[in-house]
């Protein structure tokens, strides 16, 4: 990633935003243009902000503009529609399964100390 | 000040970042007895004045269910903006999903650009040139270690929607007014990274000067007298000043009780006064007047008068401020230093 493409991923990163099969309504996240299990075109859709926790692992191993913001965990969440999506968790110290979480805005990294902040969605336990 | 057509607010929403550290493990460190107050908030590692900005805007929206496709301008006010030169309400404004049309800047007067930001809502809903609008008032304070503010400055925020009264408000604004002059009680040059303050203007001549000025301004203004209010919300630097300036006022603890969250909170900065104006609207009752005056170096302060409608009860806030603080959780010096950058890996 630069500081332009993530620029260009942002609306994704910061809202949520997945895709919805026309044919056989499969949602996925990050988007994709084609569907995953019938191959059908998709569209935009708004997934829902909360879910639970279904797996997680932690990870202590990045790339170094993750310095700042290591270690963490890393979650497989599925959303109140059924969605499974990949996320990190934050504000958690012991993340455990079937945890209620919901989406927010955190601050993902940076390109150093003159660079963009990049922002996005992170999962935290529901307030 | 009384907007031309009716203004209030629509909805309100605030964030407070999960941990606290105790004013005693700062004194214990730097050899100190007395405390100001009991805890501080303290921001995540991943947290900014944006991100308390987003989750503050997100929870008034939310919790109002205000239209955000009617949100016409986002304005925060803070003096610890993640960048000195890009605003931060654009980002807010794309992470909430609103508009492209939308007015959108960062004020800053210290611990008074939140009610900065609602002022000047209030006259771009009421004169019609926008539907509704955001006003929020967040910061990550800093103070320099070992410095008195580092017992005090902390994190947090709070957002309100602005809408005129006809299109149902939570609470409808009554009147305004602000006391401004050039006062050197605290400031923060370009490229520091730790404010200075004066101690010679930190009470008198600053805090109470000001609050006391604007809040009998309104009063001679407006033919109000304390004891119309049912609550009454004052800037909180600290647990002293909003309770003695309420009592130089003639407000009595009751009335500023539900609004003081200072002792466990820390001062917010452009989120104190709003901060504590949000926990005085998750308990209050239709009919309540609210007086709300904040205070900011500068110097200045913004004082205004809210009645509060039947639609509160269903526009309150969820979770309430209290539950923000009782999920808190404390942290120790180390992972304070390293989650506000002072230790470094
Ligand atoms: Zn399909």
């Amino acid at each position: 990633m630069t500081e332009v493409s993530d620029w260009r991923f942002r609306r994704y990163r910061y809202r949520l935003i997945g895709s919805r099969c026309r044919e056989c309504g499969e949602t996925s996240y990050p988007p994709r243009r084609r569907c995953s299990r019938c191959g059908g075109a998709t569209e935009e859709y708004q997934l829902p902000r909360r879910g639970r926790v279904v797996h997680y692992t932690l990870l202590k191993a990045l790339p170094t503009r993750y310095n700042h913001y290591r270690p963490y965990f890393l979650a497989v969440v599925e959303l109140s529609d059924g969605t499974r999506v990949i996320g990190m968790l934050t504000d958690v110290d012991e993340p455990s399964e079937g945890m209620e979480v919901e989406a927010t805005l955190r601050k993902l990294y940076t390109y150093g100390e003159d660079g963009k902040i990049i922002y996005g969605v992170k999962f935290r336990p529901v307030l | 000040m009384r907007p031309t057509r009716e203004v209030g607010i629509y909805g309100y929403g605030a964030y407070i970042p999960r941990y606290i550290i105790e004013n005693r493990d700062i004194a214990d460190l730097w050899g100190r007895d007395a405390t100001p107050i009991k805890s501080k908030s303290f921001p995540s590692y991943d947290e900014d004045t944006i991100t308390i900005a987003y989750e503050a805007a997100l929870r008034a929206i939310e919790s109002s269910g205000a239209d955000p496709s009617l949100i016409g301008a986002v304005f925060i006010g803070s003096e610890s903006k993640p960048y000195a030169v890009k605003p931060s309400g654009t980002v807010v404004a794309e992470a909430l999903g609103l508009g492209r049309n939308i007015l959108s800047a960062d004020y800053e007067f210290a611990c008074k650009a939140g009610t900065e930001a609602m002022q000047t809502v209030f006259g771009l809903v009421s004169s019609g040139m926008i539907r509704m609008g955001l006003a929020i008032g967040a910061d990550t304070a800093q103070g320099r270690p070992g410095d008195e503010l580092e017992y005090t400055a902390a994190a947090g925020g709070a957002a309100y929607i602005i809408s005129r009264v006809e299109d149902g408000v939570l609470a409808r604004l009554e009147a305004s007014y602000t006391y401004v002059s050039d006062t050197p009680d605290f400031w923060r040059r370009s490229l520091e990274e730790y404010p200075r303050h004066l101690y010679r203007f930190t009470g008198e001549p600053a805090y109470f000067h000001h609050i006391m000025s604007s809040v009998k301004g309104l009063f001679e203004e407006y033919g109000y007298s304390p004891s119309d209010f049912k609550y009454a919300v004052f800037h909180q630097p600290n647990y002293k000043f909003p309770t003695r300036v309420a009592k130089k006022l003639g407000f009595t603890m009751d009335q500023i009780k539900p609004g003081l969250v200072v002792a466990l909170v820390g001062n917010t900065y452009s989120g104190s006064s709003l901060l504590g104006l949000a926990a005085t609207l998750d308990v209050a009752e239709p009919g309540d007047k609210i007086l709300l005056a904040s205070f900011g170096s500068g110097a200045g302060s913004d004082s205004m008068v809210f009645e509060v409608t039947d639609l509160i009860e269903e526009r309150r806030m969820r979770p309430p401020v209290s539950k923000l603080i009782s999920r808190m959780i404390p942290g120790d010096y180390a992972t304070y230093a390293m989650f506000r950058d002072i230790l470094r890996r």
